[in-house]
C-alpha cells in the first residue's frame, strides 16, 4: 500500500462546521486492483484546547501516537498486528509547516459499532484490552473501533494515547470498553440509550494469556529502544509505557482502565 | 438549536468506503429528538471540551454547547460529526455572549 501514489485527501462529503472540527480527510489509494481508504489526520486538525484535558499538549505528538501504536503492534506481531490500523507519518508534498503534515491511517474493514455478542469477540476483545493497557489508551469508547461480522475488529484512533500515570481517562461509561470487558463488566449502562448489554460475550480474565506474555517479555527486553517506539515517543511517554510493561510483568495481568 | 448529524463511514471487504447517515438529532435547550437514524450512535453522556465552559461537558451541563462542540470528540475517522447552529422561529439564537461565557464558568466553578 504504501508503493501506491498518494491520493488526492479531501473533507469527507459531509464535512463539519468550521470551528467545531478536528479535521480528517479521506482518500483512496489504489494499488495492485484493490481500493485502500485511507484517512489522513493533519496536525493541524487538533483542537488544543480539548487535547489539554487529556494533558496532551502536543498535536504533534498526538499525531505521532497513531503511528507509534502501528508500530508496536507491527513489531509484536499477530493478532496485534491486524488488529491495529496501521499508521504512517505523511508530509504532504509542498507542505510548508508540520501543522499540514500528521498521520495516515489504514481504513479498517467494517463500522464503528461492535456487533451483537457471541459471534467470536471474544478473543478479539481480549486481545485489544491488552494492547489498549500497554499503549495506555485514555479514549476506547464503544465507538472507536472498526468491526464486521464474520467477527474482525480493528482498533482506530491512538491519538490519545501513551498516557502517563495520572493523566486523564474518558469519563464515558463505555471509556476502556474492552478492558472493562476483561474485567467482567458486560452490561453498560449510558445516558439516553438502552443498556449496552454484551452478556453474549465468555468469561474473560485480567490475567495475561501466553502470547500477552511473550509480548511483555519482547518489549522487556529491550527497554532502551521499545521495539523502536522510544525512539518517537517523548521520554515520559516512553517511560510511563515502560513502566506499564513492568507492572504487568509483576502482576501477569492487563492494567485496569484508566490505570497508566 | 443545534442540528447534529453523525455520519458512519463503512468500509467493505473489498476497500469500498461508504459514508451513511447513523444519526440526526436536534437540541433545543435541553430537549434531545432524534431526527433520523439510530439511537445508539448518540452518545449523550460522551464529554467533550468546551471553550465555552473552559471544561468538559456532557449533555446535562448545557444541551446546546454540548451539541455544539460533539465534532470534536470525534476523530477516528470512523465517525463524522457535524453540528450547526440554528437560529430559533423567533430569529433568536442561544449563541452565546461574552456576559453568558462568564456566567458560566462561574455556574461551573460552584458546582
Amino acid at each position: 500500500m504504501l508503493n501506491a501514489p498518494p491520493p488526492e485527501y479531501e473533507p469527507h462529503r459531509s464535512p463539519s462546521a468550521p470551528g467545531h472540527v478536528n479535521a480528517v480527510l479521506s482518500g483512496i489509494a489504489d494499488l495492485d486492483g484493490r481500493r485502500w481508504p485511507l484517512f489522513f489526520k493533519p496536525v493541524g486538525g487538533v483542537k488544543p484546547t480539548a487535547a489539554a484535558f487529556y494533558q496532551q499538549r502536543s498535536p504533534v505528538d498526538i499525531a505521532i501516537h497513531e503511528v507509534a501504536a502501528w508500530w508496536i503492534a507491527r513489531e509484536l506481531g499477530r493478532p496485534w498486528s491486524e488488529l491495529v490500523a496501521p499508521a504512517v507519518w505523511f508530509d504532504p508534498l509542498g507542505a510548508s509547516d508540520i501543522a499540514e503534515c500528521g498521520s495516515v491511517s489504514l481504513g479498517m474493514s467494517g463500522a464503528g459499532v461492535l456487533p451483537e455478542p457471541g459471534n467470536g469477540f471474544d478473543q478479539l476483545i481480549s486481545d485489544a484490552a491488552f494492547f489498549d493497557a500497554l499503549i495506555g489508551c485514555q479514549d476506547r469508547h464503544d465507538q472507536n473501533l472498526h468491526a464486521e461480522l464474520p467477527a474482525r475488529l480493528g482498533l482506530i484512533d491512538h491519538g490519545y494515547a501513551f498516557a502517563r500515570p495520572g493523566d486523564h481517562h474518558n469519563a464515558y461509561p463505555t471509556a476502556g470498553f474492552f478492558l472493562r470487558m476483561r474485567f467482567g463488566q458486560r452490561r453498560f449502562k449510558v445516558p439516553g440509550r438502552p443498556v449496552l448489554d454484551y452478556s453474549g460475550v465468555g468469561p474473560l480474565s485480567p490475567g495475561l494469556a501466553a502470547h500477552e506474555r511473550e509480548a511483555i517479555e519482547k518489549l522487556a527486553a529491550d527497554p532502551t529502544g521499545l521495539l523502536g517506539v522510544a525512539g518517537i515517543l517523548s521520554d515520559k511517554r516512553a517511560d510511563a509505557l515502560r513502566y506499564r510493561i513492568l507492572r504487568m510483568s509483576l502482576t501477569d495481568e492487563v492494567l485496569p482502565p484508566g490505570d497508566f | 438549536m443545534v442540528r447534529v448529524r453523525i455520519i458512519a463511514n463503512e468500509i467493505s471487504p473489498e476497500g469500498e468506503l461508504v459514508e451513511r447517515l447513523a444519526a440526526a438529532f436536534e437540541v433545543r435547550g435541553q430537549e434531545f429528538e432524534l431526527t433520523e437514524g439510530e439511537a445508539r450512535y448518540v452518545q449523550l453522556g460522551m464529554p467533550v471540551y468546551s471553550d465555552l465552559y473552559g471544561s468538559q461537558i456532557d449533555f446535562d451541563t448545557d444541551g446546546e454547547e454540548w451539541a455544539r462542540n460533539l465534532p470534536s470528540a470525534y476523530r477516528n475517522g470512523g465517525l463524522i460529526v457535524h453540528a450547526e447552529t440554528v437560529a430559533y422561529g423567533d430569529g433568536a439564537s442561544r449563541e452565546l455572549k461574552a456576559d453568558d461565557r462568564l456566567a458560566a464558568r462561574q455556574a461551573l466553578a460552584a458546582e
